[in-house]
């Protein structure tokens, strides 16, 4: 067994632990899912410091010869971003303890957040394309589970089937791309497999243009990305596991992990790019118009999200996972101050908040903090890693990259005016929390227990130093490499430059100064055109009328064919038959002897036919 | 050490059961269901002795062989042994044969006398294991038939509903296809002067010339095709499992469908390998039909039993997908499918089941919403098993399809791209299986929370059904434990079917 598989199975027996044993007392649950997690961030914590990024580490799996399933491979990239998910899951995991205090089925969400991470983390260290698959989907049903923890609400029940579904439609894209990257490169490892189909362009070209849906779903990109906003049904702490350690950074981890494979097909590298645009830009404006603290916060992780696939479109895929890495403590820290508030406040409607600065003061700065990373103010940590993916934007433009350069323009001009819209709607998200009319303590709303900010806490350290992690070569840039594909020393330090520093801090200057100007507008009463951004440009009703209506016409097709045409043909070729079998008797429905005589008359006449027949 | 008793006592000691329960007398009804659970537990034991017996490394040739001629002036003989592909087949059987005799000691259904009913199911079990373990035609047949009055009974004695004409149909389509089958077996037997099956699948079979093969190859997948069942075959299913009585279900599932797809590649992929060739697309196109018409059906429907029986059209559809590959892979996916969905579609009956016993029906519009509430460990089971039906990877269910899919990127026939197209439209109703799982979860298990609470899993209940659980968490994350034996005995299949390409 490697440390590797130890540091996967460790959360995943918690949950099962937790499954069984979680029910007979809370603090037993607790102990035994924050156990498991700070156990693999043990391991994890371990694996990094072998210095994975010089030589990785591959351990075999089981079962040679016939279908092995778990082999890992651990470098650079897999370990530091498995201690992003450990830290992460373990804070959340903390959190919730005091989040969920109120929660019957506390046991089992503990234990499907264990879940949760174990199958990331098998993602993560995935050395064969099976236990990536495993990951992979069983994150799906975690998700599922966990949205749709509070299920006597309807809202939750929707939400959850509708994320799993929609995943699982950008799933039917990864399945067949990992079936035709097996079947084209005979082999189920990893590497291998990469390397085989990194040389064929045409194997290239079709298994990324597969995978890339099953990307689109997880990571929530146009056009599957609509699940992501309706997940905020889930409790606060699984929103900041779903949209910082897990899932959503699986889809682009994934890209990643089988980069030269993308690389070799520059098709699908333009398609990511024009894809992220879109969800960008798009993703932004709807959340400027949400009235909801935690679908403000949806929105932008759609948003940034984008600024990942788009690095990854320019061949940037250093950047992209410092960003990666760098808005997951940002998101993480955003949605647990967000459930605190909730947890405050009783609810998380924008219009229900507002001067909550001086009751809540930890959550009010961590989140400040968090917001000012989001929106990449120097010297926080998304200032560096969103400067990163502009300067990739800015050398693909200069023909720097796989892709055209119209290619690497339009990025670099949509990622600056998407600043713009971000560092609108952050500020006008932090006005209406907390500033105007300070509340007094009589309302009843004061500061989350230590059970809950002390995460909020500890997240603001990576927030705020991390990025300045990547201004080195030797730091963050080597740590990230993916030793298990590629030959190490191709690592660049990422630093900002100049002009894009400026576009972008203009950018952010236009956007918070817009939002602070309109700051008296808000009504919350929208127009027809206000309502339809704020409804995602109305893409719910696309799905509705191009996926959900004919998938159900065609059910009630299929169900009234079912019930009458076949029934009726077979049951009538049946008969027919018996009538001519039989010769004898007139079989009629119903009647139960005859049916029977008549069905052994037909056996007992073919029986003597045969044996006349073998005997002659 | 000589095992040669092991297989026939395998059949001997059910149906001495069986016999004793027909002569017992009226003061028997007290203990006959015990009676069942030790008869099955010494199966299930015998079963575990063969296990250790049986040579993995030489799984691709017949073990444990047991010779007598019969009759031999009708060149029929008693010949029976396993290998790689029907062993995992035969401990499967003794297996949920035990879980229903566990099941029925405290749950005989409506309207009860009990002796009959465990006698039937023994009767069945000989039946069934002996279909797996024969080794010549004339055999395979008569076990074949001898499957269909005790399951006739079951329904229409012990069901529920429209019992009797759920019965008639089942035996009507399956006598139909049985005599059908015969007459392909003919067809072999007259051709080359053998019922042999290892003969025949040593390339006697292959000998016969290529109208002939046809001919044969039609009539007896025709047969086995309605008890697959193969889309549009598969009418009899729906009716069958919505009257069935829960143990009847989950044997109907779970063992009676597989002697359709397990006499497809015993027989027919190998002893007529040229016109498996030429047939194997259309097999192929209906296969995947099914899958799609079997997942959106299911969505249609109004009532658990349906719907997984519709389900069961699906997830046999990926098997008959993986046979229809002539692939090693999907050979393999298919065996390995038949085994996953004994175990998945045998747990989730018994939980159906678990839920009509408590709430008096299987319809949704009769059933109380949340489960997950009302009897959370009942819930929890019934969440387990669907999701492990939808196929979701690390459970069982999903390695037979998947590997059927990658059978069907390189399958051995020469369609290649037809078999991709249909490999796109399968993994479609992956898709469409998780969404008629969720809807049924949706409605059945999730909802505001309940008035009455209804009784959780018993503890005999949990006895029966945990060995299931089990083994799909352990086939779903190694499944190498399955095909590692499977594998040598598909290969020996393979190479005779290889032979026969152009």
């Amino acid at each position: 067994m490697t440390a590797a598989l130890l540091m996967v199975l460790v959360p995943a027996v918690a949950a099962l632990l937790g499954l069984l044993l979680g029910g007979m007392s809370r603090p037993l649950a607790a102990a035994i899912a924050v156990g498991g997690t700070a156990s693999a961030l043990g391991v994890a914590l371990y694996l990094a410091l072998l210095e994975p990024w010089a030589e990785p580490l591959i351990g075999t799996g089981f079962g040679e010869g016939t279908l092995p399933l778990g082999a890992t491979v651990v470098d650079g990239l897999a370990s530091t971003v498995a201690l992003m998910v450990c830290f992460v899951s373990l804070l959340v995991q903390i959190y919730s303890i005091g989040y969920m205090r109120e929660e019957p089925r506390y046991s089992s969400y503990a234990a499907f957040i264990s879940l949760f991470t174990a199958a990331m983390l098998a993602v993560v260290v995935a050395g064969d394309l099976l236990l990536l698959v495993i990951g992979w989907e069983v994150m799906g049903l975690c998700s599922y589970l966990l949205i749709g923890q509070r299920w006597e609400q309807e809202e939750a029940r929707r939400a959850a089937v509708k994320a799993f579904l929609v995943t699982k439609i950008g799933d039917i894209g990864f399945i067949i791309g990992i079936v035709v990257l097996i079947g084209a490169t005979a082999t189920t490892l990893l590497p291998d497999a990469v390397r085989a189909a990194a040389d064929d362009p045409t194997v290239a070209t079709v298994a990324s243009g597969l995978i890339l849906l099953g990307v689109l779903g997880k990571s929530a990109q146009f056009p599957l990305h609509a699940w992501l906003p309706d997940a905020m049904a889930g409790p606060s702490p699984v929103s900041a596991l779903i949209h910082a350690a897990t899932m959503v950074a699986a889809g682009v981890y994934v890209v990643a992990r089988l980069y030269p494979m993308y690389l070799a097909a520059p098709a699908i590298l333009t398609a990511m790019a024009v894809i992220a645009c879109v969800t960008m830009l798009g993703a932004a404006v709807i959340a400027v118009v949400q009235d909801d603290l935690k679908r403000v916060l949806a929105w932008s992780t759609v948003s940034q999200l984008a600024y990942m696939v788009a690095a990854l479109a320019l061949g940037a895929r250093d950047a992209a996972i410092f960003h990666m890495l760098s808005h997951a403590f940002s998101k993480a820290l955003l949605f647990l101050a967000a459930g605190a508030v909730i947890h405050a406040v009783g609810s998380g409607a924008l219009r229900e908040l507002g001067g909550l600065r001086r009751s809540m003061p930890v959550t009010f700065i961590t989140m400040t903090i968090g917001l000012l990373a989001l929106v990449g103010v120097f010297p926080l940590a998304g200032f560096f890693s969103k400067e990163s993916v502009l300067v990739a934007a800015e050398h693909a433009a200069h023909g720097d990259a796989e892709v055209a350069s119209w290619v690497g323009w339009t990025v670099l001009v949509v990622s600056i005016l998407t600043i713009a819209v971000t560092a609108a709607y952050a500020q006008r998200l932090w006005l209406l929390t907390w500033s105007g009319p300070r509340r007094d303590s009589s309302s009843g709303v004061r500061e989350v227990p230590a059970v809950m900010f002390v995460p909020l806490v500890v997240l603001v350290v990576p927030a705020v130093v991390f990025g300045f992690s990547a201004l080195e070569r030797a730091w963050l840039p080597t740590w990230i490499q993916a030793t298990v594909t590629e030959p190490l020393g191709t690592a660049e330090a990422l630093r900002p430059e100049v002009a894009t520093v400026v576009l972008s801090v203009v950018a952010v200057i236009v956007g918070a100064g817009a939002a602070l100007v309109f700051r008296h507008r808000e009504t919350f009463a929208r127009g027809r055109a206000g309502s339809f951004v704020a409804a995602g440009f109305g893409f719910d009703a696309v799905y509705q009328g191009l996926v959900v209506r004919p998938f159900l016409v065609v059910v009630g097709w299929v169900t009234a064919f079912d019930r009458s045409a076949i029934q009726r043909s077979v049951s009538g070729v049946g008969v027919g038959t018996l009538r001519a079998g039989s010769l004898l008797q007139r079989p009629y429905r119903g009647d139960v002897q005859r049916y029977v005589s008549s069905a052994v008359t037909a056996v007992v006449v073919a029986i003597v036919v045969m044996l006349v027949a073998i005997a002659t | 050490m000589t095992s040669s008793w092991l297989l026939p006592a395998l059949l001997v000691v059910p149906l001495l059961g069986a016999l004793a329960m027909l002569l017992a007398g009226r003061g028997a009804e007290r203990w006959a269901t015990w009676f069942g659970v030790g008869v099955q537990s010494a199966g299930l034991l015998l079963t575990l002795l063969v296990m250790a017996q049986f040579s993995q490394t030489q799984s691709g040739s017949m073990q444990m062989v047991v010779e007598h001629s019969w009759i031999p002036e009708l060149l029929v003989d008693f010949r029976i042994g396993v290998d790689g592909i029907s062993l995992p087949l035969v401990v499967l059987t003794s297996l949920l044969g035990w879980c229903a005799a566990v099941y029925a000691v405290r749950r005989v259904a409506e309207p009860g006398r009990a002796r009959a009913f465990v006698g039937l199911l023994l009767l069945l079990q000989v039946g069934m294991l002996g279909t797996f373990m024969a080794l010549d035609l004339i055999l395979f047949f008569l076990f074949f038939e001898v499957v269909l009055a005790p399951m006739w009974f079951l329904i229409a004695f012990w069901g529920s509903g429209e019992r009797r004409r759920s019965a008639n149909t089942f035996i009507l389509y399956t006598v139909l296809g049985s005599v059908v089958m015969l007459l392909g077996f003919l067809v072999v037997i007259v051709e080359t002067g053998s019922a042999d099956m290892v003969a025949l699948a040593n390339g006697l079979g292959a000998q016969m010339s290529t109208s002939a093969q046809l001919t044969a190859a039609l009539l007896i997948l025709g047969g086995l095709a309605v008890k697959t069942p193969m889309w549009p075959l598969h009418t009899w299913l729906p009716d069958a499992h919505t009257a069935a009585p829960t143990v009847g279900s989950v044997l109907l599932a779970g063992v009676l469908l597989k002697m359709g797809t397990y006499g497809m590649v015993r027989i027919v992929v190998p002893t007529l390998p040229d016109a498996m060739v030429s047939i194997a697309p259309y097999l192929a196109a209906f296969a995947v039909i099914g899958i799609l018409y079997g997942a959106l059906a299911s969505y249609g429907q109004d009532d658990l039993k349906r719907v997984i029986a519709f389900s069961s059209v699906g997830h046999m559809g990926f098997v008959l997908l993986g046979i229809s590959t002539l692939s090693v892979v999907g050979i393999n996916a298919a065996l390995f499918g038949n085994i996953a969905h004994g175990l998945i579609t045998g747990l989730l009956f018994f939980v159906v089941g678990g839920i009509k016993q408590r709430t008096g029906s299987t319809a949704f519009a009769d059933l109380p919403r949340s489960l997950y509430a009302s009897a959370p460990r009942l819930g929890f089971l019934l969440g387990f098993a669907a999701v492990a039906s939808l196929g979701m990877p690390g459970l069982a269910g999903f390695w037979g399809e998947f590997l059927a899919l990658v059978g069907a990127y390189h399958p051995l026939v020469p369609e290649r791209l037809f078999y991709r197209v249909l490999l796109v439209l399968a993994a479609m109703g992956m898709v469409l299986a998780a969404a008629y799982f969720l809807k049924v979860l949706r409605r059945v298990g999730q909802g505001p929370a309940p008035e009455t609470l209804l009784d959780d899993v018993a503890t005999d209940e949990w006895l029966s059904w945990t060995p299931l659980v089990a083994l799909i968490v352990i086939l779903g994350v190694a499944p190498f434990l399955l095909l590692q034996v499977t594998e040598p005995a598909v290969r020996v299949v393979v190479e005779s079917v290889a032979g026969a390409l152009p």
